[in-house]
Formats: structure tokens, sequence, C-alpha cells
């Protein structure tokens, strides 16, 4: 893995006819998180002071990449999805959508092809992946720690 | 500015398939995690997990945070409009150029019977300055996207550039 040597900024605007546009400044990587957030701030102020938009989002980004990507499976396409199933200690569902499945699938039954099996290989390393990782929602609930289902997303 | 920091951290985990066409898969985790410590969990648990039912490839990872406008505003008053831009075009300490623009820029800024800024403005120097002084905003300062220091003001000018509909 390698990150990019500096943190994305950017600086989202709008204005009266509900057009946005963005402007994007940069830190250096080593930058601390609240450092940078002192810098999008003031520089967001100070653009705000030049501007009559409204300045109505900030963004940090912290961007990695894979030195040497494998090679995609033969078969791999990213049009075709599955969607887990997670369910939380508050008996609430949640989903997580991820392109191109293999070989996840049951493969007898009724629900060979489209069901994912979920004593398989895949299956058992995701829900380790849930008990591992301390997953939210986009606000802030938990996403929860027990893989109840998957299936292709049509 | 009335911005909210949203509490949670969004990972985004990029992947590409045979035929080079890209998704990616989208989750969140608490932002009173240590940013090294959502780094370790993207590449020990999560990368694993997804390439366990992904046949695709990850090439990468963003990890983002948001703070944005929650509550009811006041709208942009009548004259705002982000195609209307004020371009600052600097030059980094290794002599690269680089630009930024504020949209929206306000007519008063700009001279008349020109497009050129007004640079002696004082809002405008405060601005120009916080990119390129480090001890305007606590010892840090912007720079280019490689990460060499902005160290001077070339140009600003008003310039229209498109947009995106919100």
């Amino acid at each position: 893995m390698a990150n990019s040597p500096v943190i994305a900024i950017g600086l989202s605007f709008r204005d009266r006819d509900g057009n946005s546009a963005k402007s994007t400044i940069y830190c250096v990587w080593a930058t601390p998180i609240a450092d940078a957030w002192t810098l999008a701030f003031g520089i967001g102020d100070r653009m705000l002071a030049l501007s009559n938009a409204l300045l109505y989002q900030i963004e940090l980004v912290y961007r990695h990449t894979v030195d040497s990507p494998a090679e995609p499976g033969l078969d791999s396409t990213v049009e075709r999805k599955i969607l887990m199933l997670v369910t939380n200690t508050d008996e609430e569902i949640n989903g997580m959508v991820i392109p191109s499945p293999g070989d996840v699938f049951e493969v007898v039954g009724s629900y060979a092809g489209i069901r994912l099996d979920l004593a398989g290989a895949g299956a058992l390393g995701f829900a380790d992946m849930l008990l591992a990782v301390d997953l939210r929602t986009d606000d802030n609930r938990s996403f929860g720690t027990t893989l109840a289902a998957g299936g292709l997303a049509l | 500015m009335a911005i909210t920091l949203q509490p949670v951290f969004h990972i985004t985990v990029n992947l590409i398939d045979r035929d080079r066409n890209t998704s990616t898969v989208s989750l969140y985790c608490p932002n009173t995690s240590l940013l090294a410590v959502v780094v370790d969990a993207i590449e020990t648990y999560i990368i694993p997990a997804i390439q366990g039912i992904s046949d695709a490839t990850v090439t990468g990872w963003t990890i983002s945070q948001i703070a944005e406008e929650l509550g009811l505003v006041s709208p942009p008053v009548e004259a705002s409009d982000v195609e209307r831009k004020g371009v600052f075009s600097f030059r980094a300490a290794n002599g690269a150029p680089y630009t930024v623009s504020v949209p929206s820029i306000k007519n008063t800024l700009v001279i008349d019977d020109t497009n050129k800024i007004l640079r002696s403005d004082a809002a405008v120097l405060a601005f120009t300055d916080a990119m390129t002084d480090p001890t305007v905003l606590d010892l840090v300062d912007p720079c280019t996207y490689l990460g060499s220091d902005l160290v001077q003001l070339e140009k600003a000018e008003k310039h229209h550039r498109g947009s995106r509909r919100g």
C-alpha cells in the first residue's frame, strides 16, 4: 500500500440556483487531523469572505493505492453485485453491497447461484471481519456483527 | 460557519474487474478511532474480507471525514453564481504552478473593465497570505498535490467555469 503525499481538502459551495462547485486544496500527509481541520476551516472562512455563495460542506480525504494489484479474476465483472445483510443488537438490518462476487453462492437447491453460502470460506471471513471491526452506519449506529444472509443484488 | 463534523469516517474501497471497469464498497467507522487504527483495520480485516467475497481486485481506498451544514440556513444571495470563479494561481517551492478557485467570487472584488481580482483588498490578502504563509494558520499551510509548499501568488483573475447541478 502507498499513501498519497497529501491530504485533499474539498470545500463545496452552493449558489442561489442550487448549483454547486468544489475547491480542493492540499496539505502534507503527516499533518495531524486536528491541524488539517484547522487549515480547512481557516481557508474556508477566508474563501467565504471572497464569495457570496454558501459553503455547505468540507471534506478531508486520505487516499491509498495498492502498489501492484493482482490481476482480477477471469469472470470478474463489477456490474454483478452481492448484497450482504447484517444485523445488530437492536435487531436492525443493514446492508453492504460488494461488486463482482466470486464463488460464494450456494451450489445446490432452489437458490443455487443466488444465495450466499453462509458456511463458505468467503462468508466466514466476512463474518470474522464484522466481529473485529467496529463498523457503523452513516449516522453512527452499529452496523452489526452478525452476517444474517446475502444474495445476488438485482 | 455553522458546519458540523460527522461522527464517522467514510471508507471507500475501490475495485477493478477484468475489463477495467471500476466500482466501490462503502462503509463507515466511528471517528473516535485513531486514523492509524482505521488504516490497520482496513488493511488487516476489511480488504481481506472483501477479497474473500469478490473476484475483482482492490486497487486502493480512501478515508474521508465530512463536515457539513445540517440545519436550515438562509439561501445564498441572488447574485451568487458558482460558475463565476476567482482563480488564484500560485507558484510552489519546487517551481510547479498550482491553481485554486473560489466559487462565486464577489463582483466587488473584481476591478471594473478587467477580469483582475483586487489583490490589495483586505479579504483577498487574508486568503492569499493564508495560502502562502505557514505562520498564518498555526504553522499548517496548503501545498500542491505533490506536497510542495506554495510560496507566491502569481495571478488572480475572474473566470467563468462549469459547475454541477446541486
